[in-house]
């Protein structure tokens, strides 16, 4: 009788033991997990970075869908004898052309001028950040660098590399020269100025 | 005897009574844990990862209505010529105008290049990295492409190739790898070129030593696609 008293009392124990065992298990990784979810610093950082990309990429869509829309309606008026899209189009190919550099470009920007030579993966990393920044249009030595170009035919080993970019000078300028920037990547002497002006020959 | 029996019941109740109290202050513990407060104060970690999904698919959403309508657009002005509703010397302008600068489809001869992290263990050289693609590009440039594209992103002239931590992103779009890279134009020229042992000599070391994978091959009628990303030419404009 006393015998299987105490063999139930130890499955009782055991039992027990098992359950605080399962708990403290239960209660351990909670608590990681909460550590894991608030304190992931890292995983943190590189999602704002990403989500804040984002905010502003999905705002030049939408601005680029209204322009799009905007011009279905010119042109849709132009089929129905409404209106002439003649404008609509033209605008169309004048940016084009710029794109192209077919013809030379004018407008505000910056004028980066680097006192040695830049190698080459240098300059393809600049011209990079130049086009994610929101250069329009972009010269090297008062040659056109297109959609198209290629760094090697551009004289990027000169003792003076000079780049004209037009786009909206305040940003350029911001972009370029902040902490932790292109510019300070490059690490090369270099002169940055904001221009009212800049003329921009055609591509040869 | 009695005694011994006696000494071992009040052992195990006051094993027992220490092991009860254990299971209910941990059962009290884990029903009343409270989240800490979070240290950015922004947005807690859980919510900031929905919010960055959510902008993905918007941007998803967004790019396939952008190539919708820019197909709506070219196909408009293809039926304005037809018809003869406005001058058909502006309008060959402009419609040669789009295909140059990335905004229709484009089909012709090229080739095909894969690049491709390693199937080896990861190490800084073993996996295809941003200025890979960026180094690429410019090659292909150089070696007459009339157009290119990386996993259905079209290179345009505000196209960039960027890095955000462990993602390439393409055009502002995260691409992951084999990145498929699509170039129209002489296919023999740009296959000798991206085949000659002396180009791109960074990349060969690095498929030779660490398995990064690199294939190039010459296709037929490679069909790239229209851009659809942001596109606005605000501040230039043409100098007289």
């Amino acid at each position: 009788m006393i015998k299987i008293k105490n063999n139930f009392i130890g499955i009782l124990i055991a039992l027990i033991g098992i359950l605080t065992g399962y708990f403290i298990m239960l209660q351990w990784t909670t608590y990681k997990a909460t550590q894991k979810l608030i304190y992931n610093t890292e995983d943190n950082n590189a999602i704002t970075l990403e989500a804040s990309n984002l905010m502003e990429t999905n705002q030049d869509l939408r601005d680029r869908l209204d322009r799009l829309n905007i011009q279905i309606d010119e042109l849709k008026q132009s089929l129905d004898n409404r209106k002439s899209a003649a404008e609509a189009i033209s605008a169309g190919l004048r940016q084009n052309q710029i794109i192209e550099g077919t013809t030379k470009a004018s407008g505000e920007g910056i004028r980066l001028e680097f006192f040695g030579p830049l190698i080459k993966t240098q300059a393809i990393d600049l011209i990079n950040a130049l086009r994610n920044i929101g250069a329009e249009a972009i010269a090297i030595n008062n040659k056109r660098f297109t959609d198209k170009s290629s760094i090697e035919n551009f004289p990027i080993a000169d003792s003076t590399v000079a780049f004209e970019i037009i786009g909206k000078k305040d940003i350029l300028y911001e972009a370029l020269t902040r902490k932790g920037g292109i510019l300070e990547q490059i690490g090369k002497n270099n002169k940055v100025e904001k221009k009212e002006q800049l003329v921009l020959p055609a591509k040869q | 005897m009695k005694k011994i029996l006696h000494f071992q019941f009040n052992y195990i109740a006051l094993a027992s009574l220490i092991v009860g109290l254990a299971i209910g202050f941990l059962i009290m513990a884990q029903w009343k844990v409270k989240p800490i407060r979070v240290q950015n104060p922004v947005l807690p970690f859980v919510t900031l990862r929905t919010i960055r999904d959510n902008l993905t698919k918007e941007q998803n959403d967004l790019k396939i209505k952008i190539a919708a309508n820019q197909k709506e657009s070219n196909d408009l002005t293809a039926q304005i010529k037809k018809d003869k509703k406005e001058s058909s010397a502006l309008l060959d302008d402009y419609e040669n105008s789009k295909k140059e600068v990335g905004l229709t489809d484009l089909a012709g001869d090229g080739v095909l290049i894969m690049i491709d992290d390693s199937r080896g263990p990861a190490t800084i050289d073993s996996i295809t990295h941003a200025a890979d693609l960026r180094d690429l590009v410019d090659f292909l440039w150089a070696n007459g492409a009339a157009a290119i594209s990386i996993n259905g992103e079209r290179l345009i002239y505000n196209s960039s190739i960027d890095c955000i931590v462990n993602t390439v992103l393409i055009n502002n779009t995260k691409t992951t790898p084999p990145f498929n890279i699509l170039v129209i134009g002489n296919a023999n020229k740009l296959s000798n070129a991206l085949n000659d042992e002396n180009n791109l000599r960074e990349i060969r070391k690095r498929v030779k030593n660490q398995g990064l994978v690199f294939r190039v091959s010459a296709e037929n009628n490679l069909k790239i696609p229209v851009y659809n990303g942001s596109f606005k030419i605000e501040t230039a404009k043409i100098a007289e």
